[in-house]
C-alpha cells in the first residue's frame, strides 16, 4: 500500500513505478528497499535526501526540483561522472547510502557561452552577458573592461538567442538577486560616489532627525572617508563578513584600552574574548565616530548592509532582552523602562565612547528609569540603582537601538532564543508580552532621545575603567569577569555565567547570573557590587563606595589605588582586612 | 540504454618550482593544476575560473598529466556547472593559497566528472606547508598571494539566470 507521507510537499505520482513506494518516507522505517540518504550537491548549496533506494531517477528529480524551486527539466544530475536517466532507479546507479550526487542546474536561457580562444571575440560575446550587470567569477576584478561601461546600454548581442533569452529572468532568488544586485557595477558605482550617496542619505527624513539629535552623525557624514569606508563595507559582502566576525578590524587602531589588556583577548575561545570586549570598549572616541556611522548607517540606510547589520547587531544586541525582562510584571513603567533598558543595552556594547568626562556615575538618574530599579531589587537584581544611568549612557546611541531593534523584530526566534536563556521562564513570558510594546516603542524618537545622556555614558565608561583596571591588577578575578564577557556578545554561554556565579558569590546572584549573560554592564556592576558582598549594600561602585576607606590607605602609604580599590571590594571595604591584603600582595 | 559519449578528463599537473614558471608563483605551492575536459583547460585563480586550449597558459605544457577518468557530462552542463562554480564557490576573491586554490577547484570539479579525487599529494601540499614552523610564520605573507596564470580567459556568465 502506498505511503503518502512525504517531507516535503512532494506530489507523489499515484502510478508508483514497481513496488508502489512513495519516493519519500520518514527515517528509520524498515521497508524491504532500503531507505538511503543521499546528499545533493549543487555548486551552491547542497541538501540531504532522505528516499527509498529504488526510487526513480525522475521521481527523485521531483523532489529535488521542490526543493531547490526549479523545474524538473533543468535538472541534471551527475554521480560518478555519469549523468543518471530518468528511467533507472537509485539502486541501479549504484547510488548508496551516504553517497553525493551532483546537481547541475540548467538556466533556461541555456549554457554560456563557451570560452573558446583567449582574447577579443570571446570578450564581444560575453559583452551582452555581462552587460546586463553581472561580473561573474570575477571576484573585484574585472578582466573584461569593457563590461562595465557597457552595463546601462543594451549592446547588440552576437549571440542575438542569448541576449532575448536573458530577458526572461528564471523564478526570482531574492537573496541572490539582492546579492547580484549589489555586484552589479552599476550599484557599485553608485556606491563610489560618496557624494551621492551622502546626499541620499542626508535627504532621509529620519536620517535628519538622528541628525538633529546627533550632532556627530553630521561631521561623520562630512567625513568622506567614513563614509567610503561604510560604503566599501556595503558593497562587499565579504568584507562585511570579516568584519562581523573580527569587529576590531575596520576600527582603527587607536587601542581601545580596554582591548588589550582583557584577559581573553589572546585566549584560545580568544574569538569570543576579542568580539566582546570589541564591542565592550570599541565604540571609544575617535573609533566612535566610525561606530556611530556604521550604526547610523545601518539604521538609517538599507545599502546592502541588511545582512551585516543583523549580524553586527546579533551580538550587540544580546544584551538587549537582559534588561528587557528586569523590571517584574505589573510595573507601570515596565513598557518604557524595558525599552529605556533595551535601548541602554544595545549601544552599551558599542557605543560608550560617547562618554566623555569621568563623573562618578550615579547622577542625574531620570525618574523614568528610577521607578524601573527599585522594582528591579526584587529580583534578585538589587544593584540595578545604577543601571539606569548606565542604561541611559548605553543607550546614547539612538542610532544603534533602532537598528539593534529591527533585528530583534526581523529575528524573533533569536529574540525568543535570548530570552530563553534568561533562565526563569517567568522572564520569559514577560518579555514576550512586553517585547511587542517594547518594539514599538522603540520607534518613539522622543524615547530615544530620552536616553541620549552624555552623563549616562560617561558613568558607563567609568565602570570600563574599572573593569579595565580589574583586568590589569586583579588578574585574579579573570574568572569573574568571563561571564561579563561571555555575555557581551554571545548567547548561550549559561554554564560558563552559572559556573563564574557560583565560583564567587552566593546563590543569589546565580540566578542573576545567567541573565548577566545578556547585559554586560549591569552585570559589571551587579559583580562588582556583589564582590563588594551582598545585596544589602549601597548601591555605588565600589570606588565611590570605599572612598573613606581609600584615603585612608593612601594616608598609610599604599598609593596604589587600583590595588587599593581591589584589595577593599576584596574585604568589603574592612580597611585593616585592605591592609593586610595588600601587604600580602606587595610581600609576594 | 542510449549510446552514451564518454569524454575522457585529465588533471594537468604544472610543478612551479622549476624554470620560467618559477617566477609566478611562490615556492611554497609546489604545483598548480587544471583540469582539461572537453578539449579545454578549466583553472581557478584570483580572477576566478579561467580557461584556455590545453596548455595555452603561460606556464606551457603540464609537467605531469593524470588521467582522472570520464564522464558523461556534456560540455553544455559541464559550462552550466562551472558558471554556477563561479558565482558561489569559486568567486576571484575566494582565492586563497592555502586553502582555496586551483587545486582545490580541479578536485572538486573532477569529483562531479568522475566522482574521482585528484591525486593527493597535491592537495595535501598545502597543508604540508602549512604544518611546518616555517609555513605557518609566513602565512599571513602567504595568505595575501594570489595565482593566476596568464593566457585564460574569465569565465563566466551573468547571475540571475541560474
Amino acid at each position: 500500500m502506498p505511503h503518502t507521507t512525504s517531507k516535503s510537499q512532494v506530489p507523489v505520482p499515484v502510478q508508483m513505478a514497481q513496488n508502489g513506494q512513495t519516493s519519500r518516507q520518514p527515517p528509520g522505517k524498515d521497508v524491504s528497499p532500503s531507505i538511503i540518504r543521499v546528499l545533493v550537491k549543487t555548486p551552491n548549496a547542497q541538501e540531504e535526501f532522505v528516499v527509498s533506494d529504488d526510487t526513480t531517477v525522475s521521481q527523485f528529480k521531483e523532489a529535488i526540483s521542490t526543493q531547490f524551486k526549479c523545474n524538473v527539466d533543468q535538472l541534471v544530475l551527475v554521480f560518478v561522472g555519469r549523468i543518471l536517466k530518468d528511467q533507472d532507479t537509485l539502486y541501479q546507479r549504484g547510488i548508496l547510502d551516504g553517497y553525493t550526487v551532483h546537481l547541475v542546474i540548467k538556466s533556461k536561457n541555456g549554457p554560456p557561452p563557451q570560452p573558446s580562444g583567449p582574447h577579443g571575440p570571446l570578450l564581444m560575446d560575453l559583452g551582452p552577458r555581462e552587460g546586463i550587470g553581472k561580473v561573474v567569477g570575477n571576484g573585484g576584478r574585472q578582466p573584461i573592461i569593457p563590461i562595465r561601461n557597457t552595463v546601462p546600454t543594451p549592446i547588440p548581442a552576437s549571440e542575438p538567442e542569448k541576449a532575448k533569452a536573458q530577458s526572461q529572468i528564471p523564478q526570482p532568488r531574492t537573496a541572490e538577486r539582492m546579492a547580484q544586485m549589489l555586484e552589479s557595477p552599476v550599484i557599485q558605482q553608485l556606491l563610489s560616489n560618496t557624494e551621492l550617496m551622502r546626499q541620499l542619505i542626508m535627504d532621509h527624513p529620519e536620517v535628519q532627525q538622528l541628525m538633529k539629535q546627533n550632532p556627530e552623525v553630521g561631521h561623520i557624514l562630512d567625513n568622506s572617508e567614513i563614509l567610503r569606508h561604510t560604503l566599501d563595507l556595503a558593497r562587499n559582502p565579504a568584507m562585511m563578513q570579516e568584519m562581523i566576525q573580527r569587529p576590531d578590524m575596520p576600527r582603527p587602531p587607536e587601542g581601545f584600552w580596554g582591548n588589550e589588556t582583557n584577559p581573553g583577548g589572546d585566549n584560545a575561545l580568544g574569538r569570543n574574548y576579542a568580539e566582546l570586549p570589541d564591542s565592550l570598549f570599541g565604540g571609544i572616541q575617535d573609533p566612535l565616530r566610525e561606530n556611530l556611522f556604521t550604526e547610523f548607517m545601518h539604521g538609517a540606510s538599507s545599502l546592502g548592509g541588511t545582512s551585516h547589520t543583523q549580524s553586527q547587531e546579533k551580538q550587540d544586541s544580546k544584551p538587549v532582552p537582559r534588561v528587557l525582562h528586569n523590571p517584574p510584571p505589573g510595573h507601570p513603567l515596565s513598557g518604557p523602562t524595558p525599552v529605556a533598558a533595551a535601548m541602554a543595552n544595545a549601544p552599551a556594547a558599542t557605543s560608550k565612547g560617547s562618554s566623555r568626562a569621568r563623573t562618578s556615575s550615579t547622577q542625574g538618574i531620570p525618574p523614568l528609569t528610577t521607578e524601573s530599579l527599585d522594582h528591579k531589587t526584587d529580583r534578585n537584581f538589587p544593584h540595578m540603582a545604577d543601571d539606569p544611568q548606565l542604561l541611559e549612557d548605553l543607550s546614547s546611541g539612538t542610532r544603534f537601538t533602532g537598528s539593534m531593534l529591527q533585528l530583534l523584530v526581523q529575528n524573533p526566534h533569536l529574540a525568543a532564543q535570548m530570552m530563553l536563556f534568561m533562565g526563569s521562564p517567568q522572564l520569559y513570558e514577560q518579555m514576550r508580552q512586553q517585547l511587542p510594546t517594547i518594539l514599538q516603542q522603540m520607534q518613539l524618537s522622543d524615547l530615544l532621545l530620552a536616553l541620549a545622556n552624555p552623563k549616562a555614558s560617561q558613568a558607563l565608561l567609568q565602570i570600563e575603567q574599572g573593569l579595565q583596571m580589574l583586568s590589569t591588577e586583579a588578574p585574579a578575578l579573570l574568572p569573574w569577569l568571563t561571564p561579563y564577557l561571555w555575555g557581551l556578545g554571545r548567547s548561550g554561554f549559561p554554564e560558563a555565567t552559572a559556573a563564574g556565579a557560583q565560583s564567587k558569590e552566593a546563590s543569589g546572584p546565580q540566578g542573576r547570573g545567567k541573565t548577566d549573560t545578556r547585559y554586560q554592564p549591569l552585570a559589571i556592576l551587579q559583580r562588582l557590587q556583589a564582590l563588594a558582598g551582598g545585596y544589602s549594600q549601597q548601591m555605588q561602585p565600589p570606588e565611590v563606595r570605599f572612598r573613606p576607606q581609600m584615603e585612608r590607605l593612601r594616608a598609610m602609604g599604599f598609593r596604589n589605588h587600583n590595588a587599593n580599590l581591589q584589595a577593599l571590594i576584596a574585604t568589603e571595604g574592612d580597611t585593616s582586612a585592605a591592609v593586610r591584603r595588600l601587604k600580602r600582595s606587595q610581600a609576594s | 540504454m542510449e549510446p552514451t559519449n564518454l569524454y575522457p578528463v585529465k588533471l594537468y599537473v604544472y610543478d612551479l618550482s622549476k624554470g620560467l614558471a618559477r617566477r609566478l608563483s611562490p615556492i611554497m605551492l609546489g604545483e598548480h593544476t587544471s583540469i582539461v575536459v572537453h578539449k579545454d583547460e578549466f583553472f581557478f585563480g584570483s580572477g576566478g575560473i579561467s580557461s584556455c586550449p590545453p596548455g595555452g597558459t603561460l606556464l606551457g605544457p603540464p609537467d605531469t598529466v593524470v588521467e582522472v577518468g570520464s564522464t558523461e557530462v556534456t560540455e553544455e552542463i559541464f559550462l552550466e556547472y562551472l558558471s554556477s562554480l563561479g558565482e558561489s564557490l569559486f568567486r576571484g576573491e575566494a582565492y586563497n593559497l592555502f586553502e582555496h586554490n586551483c587545486n582545490t577547484f580541479s578536485n572538486e570539479v573532477a569529483q562531479f566528472l568522475t566522482g574521482k579525487k585528484i591525486p593527493s599529494y597535491i592537495t595535501d601540499l598545502p597543508s604540508e606547508v602549512l604544518s611546518t614552523p616555517f609555513g605557518q610564520a609566513l602565512r599571513p605573507l602567504l595568505d595575501s598571494i594570489q595565482i593566476q596564470p596568464p593566457g585564460g580567459n574569465t569565465f563566466g556568465r551573468p547571475n540571475g539566470q541560474s
